[in-house]
């Protein structure tokens, strides 16, 4: 009967039509018989209805069909059986009567659905009559008639075994190991019809019938799912007579579907306690499967199953020993072995499946052991020496690639990137990666980092986050040294000649987008101890220069900032509460709009008082596999003074801004600016004159030298006065050469009205704020007081305390405020001049239209006014009226301003009257004579 | 009544990894009408991000942005003339007699700038200067401890501003509420 094919599936088709209206008929005629209460007829055509059961010709799908159709008529025939007994007719009489039933298999089917009646009433022995029908079962060997009819049995005898505790229970009925035996012998005898199906059919269309077969999968696995329910299984019963017996029937059928499928039943059919106790015998029958299995996929699940079983317990839902009992057997290594044999044993596993375990492994130490990073380490080994000899890419296996990628990606998720720096084994894998993909494994661990928001609670000695902020932080030099090489692709070309991805292919935005993310990183890299700070960033400087100038163009700026915001810890290791005081001190300058401001002010000052604490708190937490060097360098500084001076700092950033100055890296433009923030800084915080110099001249050659456009020169040249006008590190010499440095460049801008606008600005270079008269310069200077300097260790240390009060005045290493109103009538003596030639150039063109000559005097008038209101001696009265007369003088004449410069001579007008009528500077401004109202 | 969100000196990724994950939750798109960004956002990227929280987005150059953007921008925003402008040319830095200086030119009735990374809302005669600080409390040089990370979002109506100043004090966010009404202008 076996290797018959089967009909067309058109053929099919007609048959099972032909078979469910046969069925219909008879079942019509059933009902009828039963309506009339009629016995005989009733099972003659109840039998006739289950012989069209009997048919060889239908794919299980379609006799699945037929089959329900029967099984819906059956329930009709019990319900009248059940009617009969209360008539008075014994179930013995009925189970007598349905065996004469001319053919076998409606025989069976009327003996099944009469013989779970009578178990149901009591009046016979549950054990007997299961037995019974289990045996006479063994009657159909067709496949699937057989298969059926046995799932028939199965779903009806489900509610009637003899378990431990049921009303079936008992010393005539039987017992909990009847209840197993029955199931056992039902399911084996299932399982063997099931794996003889795949020899019905034809042998072309063999993978369409194995997947037919696959559908009928879970008749058979309902017999497990049966047994994993018996109340009386206890853990004994299942090892000693369940698992031996399932076992030896999946080892002997020797049916890859039924093999995979089966073990796959078992492992999540039975309680997880269960796999605990019967690891090594579940991990050792894997070998012995047939070799088309996918193992890997039964592992991977028995791996994941005991893994989420662990976390359930870890969080108190569950038993909580079970971690421990997990540790206690060790079944980490035993895992880890089981793969080593399964790889051993079968030679044509894809590297894709043997890395699908490891990932499983790996998933699963995570879960069990999240401490212990040790675990991770053996994987990583294991899977390199698994992998290694196919070399980078994988032999070009693209599917075992991906799942490297994802092998990869576990420890990061399950650890923490801080943590996984410490693997000693993650490097040398993820060269097994191309260099683009292990370019994406990198993507995918410095967003990582970046987007850490929470910690995780169970990462042991995981990421050090700052508390209630959840920003990851590398704080080692080591760690910071192994991210390096973690993020390789990022940071530089391939170290493989040839191989495709480097710098060369990308365009210049797509290598920005990408090099963000590592300037953005630069950040996440820090440490509480300045000398780790500094070394971290020397060995960041290290790693980028070696990427090339067209990384560095981006990474660079970062790093400087980076390095500037190390020195600010450096110079004023304890100004934060000063800093709070000078926040709140300032408000009053200002004047202030409501309570917002001054809350805001208030919580200004309370900002910078947690930020410090939390600077402490980003200390690094002890990490048991930390190496002896990490903690060292880990060690507070609180006391010691650093070793790294602001000087030795200030260089390192010199040096690193100069690959931006030109070539491939050029970036002039910001160059200049670090360059001033620096030199600010040097001023500022550090007190180096000879410093300080330097980044300013740098900064002024690079003008000079580089900058491209006169828009660019302008904006720049404004930064540069922006900075210089707050230093004053400077002494008399060094200060004039670079004021007049700065002089000349607002005299070499094209046009007239800007060199005006600039020599405007410039003159404040000779007007430094008074200390505390600013808000930034107030801040600067509350806080050196109370410091005393301290950088600095300068002669005037010991007197840091008597200080505090002249300290507004002199500090050390600064020179007092410059105010020179001289040279700032100086300075605004020659912007006029220019506005003057500008005048003169006017007329030299003659062109009526062209009158932007009066913007540049109103330049000088509103810059003049505000040294007048300043009182800045020099700037006088007569000055001011002077400007005034000489622009009102030439709109008499007939010279037609622009929009825009009329509109603003108005509003310069205007604010002189407006002004004039407040008390506080009627008497200054009721002295200017204006023009006649316009 | 127009909902304006002023933002700036983001300075990711030279001077900050991220913005504060608290102030991404708010700034959620559709809720604001118009974005002014007052500069030194320093990335495309991040540019790119506060174009999704409304794509009405006017932006000003900081000195260290390297995208084509205006120096300065005068905008009619709900009857309101609101002059953007970064700072850092303003000399003295944050000097108030400069900046109303500068607001005085540009006939602004709001004037809102960056630069010193600190919140801040100053009358001046008639007008209103804002500085919604730094979004990611990035480093600056003329600072002295790590800044408060800060935005501002402007209920424009009529003649009345609501500032609404977010703050992200000790990993919370903080926000405080003030009222001003126009007045005739100087």
């Amino acid at each position: 009967m076996d290797n018959v094919a089967f009909p067309s599936a058109d053929e099919q088709q007609r048959i099972l039509n032909d078979a469910s209206t046969a069925i219909k008929r008879s079942a019509f005629l059933m009902r009828k018989a039963i309506e009339d209460d009629n016995m005989r007829d009733s099972l003659k055509h109840a039998a006739g209805m289950l012989a069209e059961l009997r048919t060889s010709q239908l794919q299980p799908q379609k006799y699945y069909e037929l089959y329900m159709l029967v099984f819906d008529q059956l329930a009709h025939l019990e319900a009248f059986f059940s009617d009969e007994r209360g008539k008075g007719r014994s179930y013995a009489e009925l189970y007598e009567l349905v065996q004469h039933a001319g053919n076998v298999l409606p025989r069976l089917y009327l003996m099944v659905a009469v013989g779970c009646l009578y178990i149901k009433s009591h009046e016979a022995s549950p054990r007997d009559v299961l037995k019974d029908l289990v045996e006479m079962c063994k009657g159909v060997q067709h496949p699937t008639r057989g298969l059926f009819l046995r799932a028939y049995l199965c779903q009806r005898a489900k509610g009637l075994l003899p378990d431990t505790g049921s009303q079936y229970e008992g010393p005539g009925s039987g017992s909990i190991q009847d209840a197993l035996d029955f199931l056992m012998t039902n399911f084996i005898e299932m399982n063997k019809l099931w794996v003889r199906l795949q020899h019905q059919g034809s042998a072309r269309d063999k993978e369409k019938r194995e997947r037919e077969r696959q559908q009928l999968q879970d008749l058979v696995g309902k017999n497990l799912t049966y047994l994993s329910q018996l109340d009386g299984l206890g853990f004994e019963l299942y090892r000693d007579q369940v698992l031996p017996r399932v076992l030896d029937q999946i080892t002997s059928c020797r049916d890859d579907l039924a093999q995979l499928y089966l073990m796959q039943a078992l492992i999540q059919g039975f309680p997880d306690r269960f796999h605990l106790g019967t690891l090594e015998t579940l991990l050792g029958v894997l070998p012995q499967l047939q070799p088309g299995v996918k193992i890997h996929s039964v592992m991977a699940a028995l791996m994941d199953r005991l893994a989420k079983y662990a976390a359930s317990a870890a969080s108190g839902s569950n038993d909580p020993r079970v971690l421990e009992e997990l540790a206690a057997i060790d079944a980490f290594s035993k895992f880890k072995e089981a793969i080593a044999r399964i790889i051993a044993s079968q030679p044509n596993l894809a590297a894709a499946d043997a890395v699908e375990m490891y990932t499983a492994l790996l998933s699963y130490a995570g879960s069990v052991h999240p401490g212990v990073l040790s675990f991770v380490d053996e994987v990583l080994a294991a899977a390199h020496s698994t992998l290694g000899d196919r070399g980078r890419g994988l032999g070009g296996d693209a599917r075992a690639e991906r799942q490297l990628m994802a092998l990869l990606t576990v420890p990061l998720n399950k650890y923490g990137v801080s943590a996984c720096l410490e693997l000693k084994e993650y490097p040398p894998l993820t060269r097994l990666l191309r260099y683009v993909m292990h370019k994406e494994l990198a993507v995918k661990l410095v967003h990582k980092v970046l987007d850490t928001v929470a910690p995780s609670a169970k990462s042991g000695n995981g990421a050090s986050p700052a508390a209630g902020s959840g920003v990851t932080l590398i704080s080692t030099v080591d760690k910071v040294s192994s991210l390096f090489r973690f993020i390789a692709p990022l940071v530089a070309d391939p170290d493989v000649p040839g191989e495709a991805g480097g710098v060369a292919e990308m365009d210049d935005e797509d290598l920005d987008e990408e090099q963000v993310l590592v300037a953005r990183l630069l950040h996440r890299l820090r440490s509480p101890d300045p000398d780790t700070h500094f070394a971290i960033l020397k060995i960041a400087q290290h790693q980028l220069l070696a990427g090339g100038p067209r990384r560095l163009r981006t990474t660079l700026p970062a790093l400087v900032f980076c390095g500037l915001e190390l020195h600010r810890k450096l110079a004023r290791p304890l100004a934060r509460a000063p800093a709070a005081e000078a926040a709140g001190k300032d408000k009053g300058v200002e004047e202030t709009i409501g309570k917002g401001r001054d809350e805001a002010a208030a919580q200004d000052g309370e900002g910078v008082a947690t930020a410090a604490d939390g600077e402490v708190m980003e200390a690094e937490a002890p990490a048991p596999a930390a190496s002896v060097a990490a903690m060292e360098q880990s060690a507070p500084a609180a006391d010691t003074k650093p070793a790294v001076s602001c000087e030795e700092l200030l260089q390192f950033l010199l040096a690193g801004i100069e690959p931006l100055y030109g070539g491939p890296a050029g970036q002039p433009v910001v160059a200049a600016r670090l360059l001033l923030a620096c030199g600010y800084i040097a001023s500022e915080e550090a007190h180096l004159e000879l410093l300080s110099y330097t980044f300013f001249e740098e900064a002024l050659t690079l003008y000079d030298e580089a900058l491209p456009d006169q828009r660019t020169r302008a904006t720049a040249l404004y930064d540069i006065i922006g900075y210089l006008q707050r230093c004053r590190v400077f002494g008399p010499e060094a200060r004039d050469s670079l004021t007049s440095a700065v002089t000349s460049a607002c005299m070499r801008l094209l046009s007239r009205r800007e060199q005006c606008r600039a020599l405007c600005a410039a003159a404040f270079l000779w007007w430094q704020p008074l200390p505390g008269a600013s808000s930034l310069a107030g801040r600067s200077d509350g806080e050196k007081a109370a410091t005393g300097g301290g950088d600095r260790g300068s002669a005037d240390q010991g007197e840091a305390g008597g200080q505090k009060e002249a300290a507004a005045e002199v500090q050390p290493g600064l020179y007092p405020p410059v105010r020179d109103g001289d040279k700032v009538v100086a300075i605004l003596q020659r912007a006029t001049k220019v506005a003057t030639q500008a005048k003169a150039q006017y007329g030299a063109t003659g062109r009526v239209r062209d009158a932007s000559y009066l913007g540049a005097y109103l330049e000088v008038l509103d810059s003049m006014m505000r040294f007048w209101d300043s009182e800045v001696p020099g700037v006088d009265t007569t000055k001011v009226q002077d400007l005034i007369d000489k622009v009102q003088a030439d709109l008499a004449a007939g010279v037609q301003p622009d929009t825009a410069t009329a509109r603003r001579w108005q509003s310069t007008l205007s604010y002189i009257t407006t002004t004039a009528q407040q008390p506080h500077a009627k008497e200054r401004y009721g002295k200017l004579k204006l023009p006649q109202a316009t | 009544m127009v909902l304006v969100l002023c933002i700036g000196d983001l300075h990711i990724p030279h001077r900050a990894a991220d913005l504060p994950a608290k102030f991404k939750e708010l700034l959620k798109p559709g809720k604001i009408h118009t974005t002014i960004c007052v500069g030194n956002v320093c990335s495309k990227v991040f540019l790119d991000y506060l174009r999704t929280i409304s794509g009405d987005l006017h932006v000003v150059a900081g000195d260290f942005d390297e995208f084509q953007a205006p120096d300065q921008l005068v905008l009619d925003l709900a009857g309101f003339k609101v002059g953007v402008v970064h700072g850092h040319q303003i000399i003295p830095w944050g000097d108030p007699d400069a900046t109303s200086l500068l607001q005085r030119q540009m006939a602004a009735d709001i004037l809102i700038t960056g630069n010193t990374h600190r919140f801040e809302a100053r009358k001046a005669g008639a007008c209103l200067a804002l500085n919604p600080g730094s979004a990611t409390g990035a480093y600056h040089v003329g600072g002295d401890g790590p800044a408060t990370p800060s935005f501002v979002l402007m209920d424009l109506d009529g003649t009345k501003v609501t500032v609404y100043v977010y703050q992200l004090v000790d990993g919370d966010v903080r926000v405080e509420k003030i009222d001003y009404t126009k007045g005739t202008p100087a």
